[in-house]
């Protein structure tokens, strides 16, 4: 009886473990999204995310007030000379990038940021160096700007999609769009790759696809005129 | 024989007994365990279920997004075939502005529809390019209509033969229609990607649909127009290459002189590889103490530095930007592109970008344009693009104009305030032709715009909006604000 007694709780010990494992399974699965929410911040707010923000602020040599936890002249100038360092929208407002480059990651809600014109060429540049930075991380410098402007020679290309959103999201054309590595925030490099492959650099003299000879593609693909190599990847018309 | 029944039930019941107490005392010590472990279980099927349930609902949600997509082009490719038919009959110049850019836009969004599907570039890029030359040449004549020039017997044949294809297009579509009518096509299986599975017909339908559809186009003969989907377009030879065919080690020595290198002279040029594009260029690669690597491209054919590329990080800005247009103007010059003007310059990260055209006569060549970035810490030139000049460059009879400047203040002083001195420029049509024209920087309200007027006809060539970025000015040169 008292041995059945003892594996009786052995077995009970098991079962809460298991539940334990359970449940912090689920909690991971349900947010891999990280950190909670942090709301977008301006002129006027307040509460401990302000003070958090100040805080930060001043630990890198932005802001010299008091840790108030009140956004004040003082913090909204702090704020935009910490987004001007960092080459980041100059608003005053902490939105998603911003809280980003603090370090702290996660879903902002509230204020949505106002595009500032009919045409945005920044927002071209910014989703090509996404694209680029999905693409050709590690690649060299001219293996980005290639990637970059094989984008903009299928937008001008009677046979793809006639705007850059089309070209990006056009579905099984880029395995980063698919699987949501396209959403990381490019680097500076990958910025000014960008910015090159709009301002008219093309290394790829008019290439329509790239791909990495060492990974599995079609047959079809090799079949494309190549026009050079860069770095892993392999140019084409 | 009749002692075996009184013999069983004398052993059995007090055994049978025994066992049911057993159980219920090992049942109470387990009681708690079992109860968890079926709430477990429970919760674990349930979240299982609700998973499913959300995934399918995704699913579905998904495919009737791309089952949308599907119709929407079906019909948009029946409209445009049946409007392509109206193109031929109709002789009235208005109505056919109106049917032609109707044509334009249903193959547009045709286009647009057929790129959302989930096939590959492979598949659907034939049909893409059939849509594209469709709208194109449509548009194309609805602004020759709006100019007074009608449909020529040439134009009319070309507009049948778009109307032929696209009624077989249509006549294929409409067949797949039926497949995916019998659910036959599964759009999400395409996504998913189970193109290995043996059992799975499915996706192949789609696919091999679209693929007989590219066949049946392979038989549509070379497009040629005056538009910017126009085969010629893509098939176009350089002018600008002068000189005889150099050998490598030249176009190594040429490499070595394009580099920008500041108190560094022990340079070591590698690489020398060949680039196998419309400017059939040597590539090389030369890397100096601190200041990044350059990867150049030499023509095979005279020896001309095509494209430049460093990768230096600059940190800091010392110069003025003056002194960087300057620096940038002397380079130029050293490399023998000589006799270009300074146009655009824009500062981002501490790099300039500089574009200079080529001006002959006081008229600026804007087709022969050449990029450069200055790194505006030292002035070092990083970068260098002169793909379009050597593209498009040579020696033009350029013809008078018939068009006054005191003609033109008068056309656009109205609308908006002269900034500067109208000057003449040669500017390059969508399907590469050269028009000569006056440009005008004018003011309305905030805004900057250039207009470009036709100096033989007067007509409206482009506009294009002066956006002021952070360092500088650049033009948009967006063809949606072109007027016809």
């Amino acid at each position: 009886v008292r041995g059945l007694k003892k594996m009786h709780k052995v077995l009970y010990r098991f079962v809460i473990l298991y539940i334990m494992v359970f449940v912090i399974l689920v909690t991971v699965f349900f947010n891999t999204g990280g950190e909670a929410a942090r709301p977008a911040l301006y002129w006027g707010a307040s509460g401990s995310n302000v003070r958090l923000l100040q805080w930060k602020l001043q630990q890198w040599g932005y802001y010299d007030g008091i840790i108030d936890g009140i956004f004040g002249t003082e913090t909204a100038l702090a704020v935009r000379d910490f987004q001007r360092k960092n080459r980041l929208r100059v608003d005053g407002i902490v939105g998603p990038e911003t809280w980003a480059a603090l370090g702290y990651r996660g879903e902002v809600v509230g204020v949505q940021r106002v595009a500032a014109g009919a045409v945005n060429r920044n927002d071209s540049v910014e989703m090509l160096a996404r694209l680029i930075h999905a693409e050709a991380r590690g690649e060299p410098f001219e293996g980005q700007v290639a990637v970059g402007a094989v984008l903009l020679n299928r937008v001008a290309s009677a046979s793809f999609p006639n705007s850059l959103s089309g070209v990006i999201y056009q579905p099984l054309a880029f395995e980063s769009v698919a699987n949501g590595q396209f959403n990381l925030p490019p680097t500076a490099e990958n910025i000014r790759a960008a910015r090159s492959a709009i301002n008219g650099w093309d290394p790829t003299y008019g290439s329509l696809f790239f791909w990495n000879p060492s990974k599995p593609v079609t047959r079809w693909i090799w079949s494309r005129p190549i026009v050079r190599r860069i770095g892993d990847h392999v140019f084409a018309l | 024989m009749d002692l075996v029944p009184s013999n069983s039930k004398k052993d059995w019941g007090p055994c049978f007994r025994t066992i049911i107490k057993g159980v219920i005392k090992i049942k109470r010590k387990w009681l708690i365990p079992v109860l968890i472990g079926v709430i477990i279980v429970g919760i674990t099927a349930y979240w299982g279920y609700d998973q499913y349930r959300t995934r399918e609902k995704l699913e579905i949600f998904l495919g009737n997004k791309y089952q949308q997509a599907f119709y929407e082009m079906v019909d948009r490719i029946e409209q445009l075939q049946v409007l392509l038919g109206k193109s031929l009959v109709s002789t009235s110049p208005g109505k056919n502005i109106v049917i032609l850019t109707d044509i334009w836009s249903h193959a547009g969004i045709a286009q647009q529809e057929l790129t959302r599907l989930p096939l590959s570039a492979e598949t659907v890029s034939r049909t893409a390019k059939f849509l594209s030359q469709a709208g194109d040449y449509a548009h194309v004549m609805a602004k020759n209509n709006a100019e007074g020039r009608v449909l020529t017997d040439e134009n009319r044949r070309k507009l049948n033969e778009l109307r032929q294809y696209a009624a077989q297009i249509s006549e294929s579509l409409h067949q797949l229609e039926n497949q995916v009518f019998a659910g036959k096509i599964n759009w999400v299986e395409l996504v998913r990607g189970t193109g290995y599975r043996i059992d799975d017909k499915k996706p192949e339908v789609a696919t091999d649909g679209f693929n007989d559809i590219s066949e049946e186009l392979e038989k549509f003969p070379t497009f040629i127009y005056d538009g910017p989907f126009s085969d010629h377009i893509t098939s176009a030879r350089p002018k600008g290459l002068k000189g005889d065919n150099i050998s490598r080690e030249e176009a190594r020595n040429r490499a070595r002189k394009a580099v920008d290198f500041k108190d560094n002279n022990d340079i070591e040029v590698s690489g020398g590889t060949s680039v196998n594009s419309k400017i059939a260029s040597y590539n090389f690669k030369i890397e100096g103490d601190n200041q990044g690597i350059y990867s150049i491209d030499i023509s095979e054919k005279g020896g001309h530095l095509v494209n430049m590329i460093n990768n230096r990080s600059v940190e800091s800005i010392v110069i003025d930007p003056g002194e960087a247009v300057n620096r940038a103007g002397n380079y130029l010059d050293s490399l023998g592109y000589t006799n270009m003007e300074p146009t655009y310059s824009e500062i981002n990260e501490n790099v300039a970008f500089i574009s200079f055209v080529y001006k002959k006569d006081d008229i600026i060549f804007y087709p022969d344009i050449i990029n450069l970035q200055v790194a505006m810490d030292n002035g070092q030139v990083l970068a260098v693009e002169a793909l379009s000049y050597l593209m498009s460059h040579q020696e033009r009879e350029v013809t008078r104009p018939e068009i006054t400047r005191e003609q033109v203040r008068e056309m656009v002083g109205n609308t908006l305030s002269i900034l500067e001195e109208i000057q003449l420029a040669v500017i390059p049509q969508a399907d590469l032709s050269e028009v000569l024209t006056y440009e005008i920087r004018g003011k309305i309200g905030d805004e900057t715009y250039l207009i470009y007027i036709n100096s033989l006809t007067g007509a409206e060539e482009h506009i294009i909006r002066v956006i002021k970025g952070q360092g500088g000015t650049f033009g948009v040169y967006n063809p949606d604000v072109i007027l016809i």
